[in-house]
């Protein structure tokens, strides 16, 4: 019986073409790569594996937890600064591959979805704003309220539903950003650190 | 819940301080984390990335 016309064997033939192992996990990097401005991109990740973590276990254990437990403090607060931290070092890695135009050699997808994964976050962040249970998180709803009603889609997302924020933020919106950064993670794989701007000649070098 | 607030490095139990020019308005707090973003990636640049093996 031959494979070549059955979708999984073309499907893992393809997947192999185009994500080959040495790629995906590579032991080695160029020369080029040793700044610490291309650590940032791993320790966002590493912040997200910890929001990931933390809020995990908030959902678990629920508001009155977190309001009113120590360790439920202590989660709660770990989950704040995680997405600060998040934000603090996406931030940074967007600013060094801006200025490298890391766009160069083929890689417009992995910007577009770079740019994606920082918006999607940005949802992802008020909605959990929104859910912490607190004066704050009301003081932002109303705020938020007026601002999506100014943009005509206070309809579709309304800030002071907070059973739809909690659904957004603990469902839809975790797992768009996970598969955009999954997404994100696997071009730059494919395609390789984007060398410094002076190095064309390993600008389309591929993955190492 | 006031014994956290007590044990907490800074108080936090007051409103916000802000500051800004004209009609930019930023809180201390996330102005202190802009700041400190400008610095991480300046020092990202400027400090010597310690070396490995070379290949």
């Amino acid at each position: 019986m031959s494979t070549s016309s059955n979708w999984t064997a073309r499907l893992r033939k393809s997947t192999l073409e185009t994500m080959e192992p040495e790629d995906l996990l590579p032991d080695n990097q160029p020369a080029y790569v040793v700044s610490w401005i291309y650590v940032f991109g791993v320790l966002t990740i590493a912040s997200l594996l910890m929001l990931i973590a933390t809020g995990l276990i908030l959902t678990l254990e629920g508001p009155s937890w977190w309001h009113g437990s120590s360790v439920g403090h202590f989660i709660n607060s770990m989950h704040l600064w995680s997405v600060e931290l998040f934000f603090v070092f996406m931030v940074v890695h967007l600013w060094g591959k801006f200025w490298m135009a890391a766009w160069r050699g083929k890689r417009t997808a992995t910007w577009v979805t770079g740019v994606i994964a920082f918006m999607a976050s940005i949802l992802t962040a008020l909605t959990g704003y929104l859910i912490q249970t607190n004066f704050d998180s009301q003081w932002i709803a109303t705020e938020a309220k007026d601002g999506f009603n100014a943009m005509g889609i206070g309809a579709f997302f309304n800030t002071l539903n907070t059973g739809q924020a909690i659904l957004l933020h603990v469902a839809l919106l975790p797992l768009a950003v996970g598969i955009i950064v999954v997404w994100h993670i696997l071009l730059v794989r494919r395609k390789g650190v984007v060398p410094p701007i002076d190095n064309d000649a390993t600008i389309e070098g591929g993955a190492f | 819940m006031q014994s956290v607030l007590s044990m907490a490095l800074i108080n936090l139990n007051h409103p916000a301080h802000y500051v800004g020019i004209g009609p930019f308005q930023v809180s201390v707090g996330n102005f202190i984390i802009i700041l400190s973003m400008f610095v991480i990636f300046a020092l990202a640049i400027f400090i010597p990335f310690p070396h490995g093996k070379d290949e």
